[in-house]
């Protein structure tokens, strides 16, 4: 019966429809373009490695005052004695540099690191070696570069023993990482790592940006967190210094991203909403237009409920079937964008869609609730004699 | 067989229309038996169209009682009512009320949609009532392509698909040429007669309302007493192969009341028409 009277207004029906298809579509694109933001800072995150603990000056906070580094590579044996694990705390001093081959050159995120690195991080090669403990004492100039880079500068030559400039100084390429991807917007695929102490006289900075350890287990993390913070509140009584987890950086990243796809499925929402004003215009309409086929069904028997669950079914279906063509359209789309742009991930959580047919049935329900009990409630002898 | 169809008790209907109080019917008795036939005439405003829906039970008394099927009507809920109406009564309307986007078998089978039947079944006694009216032929056929004559045939099959003890038809001729309007009368002529069910019609033709084996006579919101149309009840044609004679529509719409005469009748409780004289008024006032 419902079914009936939505195909013969079938233009009126689709066009009733569009507001909940569009709302719904939208609700169902930005929910999953935002979670799959989240999904993806979380696998970066959790790609660096395990229980890290990244050690920072300042203060790690949105609109904190950018602190300068006094940090020094003594602190980080300091933190590694302090810890039982001498040997074991990672560095860095990061700087960018152009990095030339021949004729190739690139600009680059240049890191000087220590041999830590790969025990905190997850920086697999793909051949040669990383760097050695003798290179950092002796400030050799030797280098591991990025997979990336060693393609745009090698043109895939083996770049194993050949001679780079860096920043203008000549390094000995010996090693090369594997893919790995970006990482919280870091191209980790065009990186040099290059020893610490080579980088402080490179750059002509003393001073070490932050270290990172790795907790033995996710119990310890805590234990670490404090006793590399004690550590440098000893040493720098004055500064202050913060010491991050990886549950922290998503917890920052993960709520700062959950509310913009809340803000954003809530502007989705409110289109959602004007579409079930539609709807419930429509059905008044419907209502007025059908009075004379309302007073015949109450004179052959029809009660008050038959008519009103009538008029109620004709508005949820509406609204339900504009929303599965509004997950449809929204599945769809986000597919499509995340194909089509690499910067937006989409991920379609199995809640989504549930949800946005539950809220376009829900809207059916409530806008279609007026015009329905209205259809209910005439008077049959009125309804008959209504031209 | 026992209990009236309708059975109408000191009835009387008020509106307000703007602050105004209508007295649509001040006080009607009348007793619609079993198997009856009856035409409710009386000129535009006189208070027909009130009677027919308090009959049908689309509409309640402001007093009086009014049973429907036996059941007084005072004592139903809206939904108990509606029930009522969909096994008790069946409409037949001037305008014939078909739905416009649904077969001929479907409108039909719709009342049994109340009545809680499976499609099934609605559509199989839908087709039993339309070859019953003789349009057995037709079943897919939307409204619009049917004829004036032929949508009033649906619309008879749909007042008996529930199997009614009454059919309530409201000017059933009315938007019918006369050839056509002949033939749906002498459709109703026969249900009455073979099936049984008891017919009501109201109309201000008088040739239509001839046909009928008694007549009501409404003005004013009163029944008029002994019709003087049809002083004794006249054998009614029952065949319905009768060839319509070839009447001119005039509308004698005045001289349904005029010539009646106004000599209140001497009141009488119990069934004014178990005699089957005819009407019976009893004012409401002197």
């Amino acid at each position: 019966m419902a079914v009936t009277a939505l195909r013969a207004n079938r233009l009126r029906s689709l066009l009733t429809m569009l507001g909940v298809v569009i709302g719904v579509a939208a609700v169902v694109v930005l929910v999953a373009i935002g979670t799959g933001a989240k999904q993806e800072v979380e696998d970066q995150v959790n790609g660096l490695g395990a229980n890290l603990v990244i050690v920072v000056p300042g203060r790690l906070e949105l609109g904190s005052a950018p602190t300068k580094s006094r940090l020094e590579l003594g602190d980080a044996e300091r933190i590694g004695r302090a810890l039982d694990m001498p040997g074991r705390v990672a560095v860095t001093l990061s700087s960018g540099e152009t990095v030339r081959f021949g004729s190739n050159s690139a600009f680059v995120t240049v890191n000087g690191t220590n041999p830590a690195v790969p025990e905190v991080f997850v920086r697999p090669l793909a051949r040669g070696q990383y760097l050695r403990e003798s290179d950092v004492d002796t400030r050799r100039r030797v280098a591991v570069i990025g997979s990336g880079l060693a393609e745009s500068l090698f043109d895939g030559a083996d770049p194993l023993g050949r001679t780079v400039s860096v920043g203008g100084v000549r390094f000995r390429v010996i090693g090369v990482f594997q893919t790995v991807g970006s990482s919280l917007g870091a191209d980790r695929d065009n990186e040099v790592h290059i020893p610490i102490t080579a980088a402080q006289r490179l750059f002509g900075d003393m001073r070490v940006d932050a270290f990172a350890l790795k907790a033995p287990s996710t119990q310890q993390i805590e234990d670490v967190r404090r006793t590399a913070l004690a550590v440098l509140a000893d040493r720098y009584p004055d500064e202050e210094f913060s010491a991050v987890t990886q549950d922290q950086i998503l917890g920052t990243v993960g709520r700062i991203l959950g509310l913009l796809t809340t803000v954003l499925a809530a502007i989705a929402g409110i289109s959602l909403l004007v579409g079930g004003v539609g709807v419930s215009n429509i059905m008044l309409v419907s209502v007025r237009e059908r009075t004379r086929e309302i007073g015949l069904r109450k004179a052959v028997g029809a009660r008050t409920r038959d008519i009103t669950l009538q008029f109620l079914l004709e508005a949820v279906l509406l609204t339900t079937i504009g929303g599965l063509i509004g997950i449809a359209l929204g599945v769809g789309g986000s597919l499509g964008l995340s194909a089509a742009f690499d910067q937006l991930p989409a991920v379609i959580a199995w809640w989504s869609p549930v949800l946005a047919f539950t809220v376009s049935a829900a809207v059916g329900i409530f806008f279609g609730v007026v015009p329905a009990r209205r259809a209910g409630r005439l008077d049959p002898v009125v309804a008959l004699r209504t031209e | 067989m026992s209990a009236p169809a309708l059975e109408a008790v000191e009835v009387t209907r008020a509106y307000e229309l703007e602050g105004v109080t209508v007295q649509a019917l001040r006080g009607v008795s009348l007793t619609v038996e079993q198997g009856d036939c009856a035409a409710v005439v009386g000129p535009s405003g006189s208070g027909k169209s009130t009677l027919m829906h308090l009959l049908g039970g689309l509409d309640r008394p402001t007093t009086g009682v009014l049973r429907v099927g036996g059941r007084d009507i005072a004592t139903l809920s809206e939904d108990e009512l509606a029930q009522v109406r969909n096994a008790t009564i069946g409409f037949v309307f001037q305008a014939f009320q078909l739905l416009g986007r649904t077969s001929a078998v479907d409108n039909v089978a719709m009342p049994l949609v109340y009545r809680g039947l499976k499609r099934g079944e609605r559509r199989r006694r839908a087709r039993e009532a339309l070859e019953r009216v003789g349009m057995g032929h037709r079943l897919d056929h939307r409204p619009a392509q049917l004829s004036g004559g032929e949508q009033q045939r649906v619309a008879i099959a749909r007042a008996l698909v529930g199997d009614p003890q009454v059919l309530l038809a409201d000017e059933p001729t009315g938007n019918l040429d006369t050839r056509t309007g002949d033939e749906v009368m002498g459709l109703l002529e026969r249900l009455n007669t073979e099936q049984g069910v008891a017919v009501v019609l109201v109309t201000h033709d008088l040739d239509v309302a001839a046909r009928a084996r008694r007549q009501i006579r409404v003005r004013d919101g009163l029944l008029e007493p002994n019709p003087t149309l049809t002083p004794t009840p006249t054998p009614t044609p029952t065949s319905t192969t009768t060839p319509p004679e070839p009447r001119a529509r005039a509308r004698r719409t005045r001289g349904s009341g005029g010539v009646v005469p106004t000599t209140p009748p001497e009141p009488r409780a119990g069934r004014p028409w178990a005699d089957g004289s005819g009407g019976v008024v009893r004012r409401a006032a002197p």
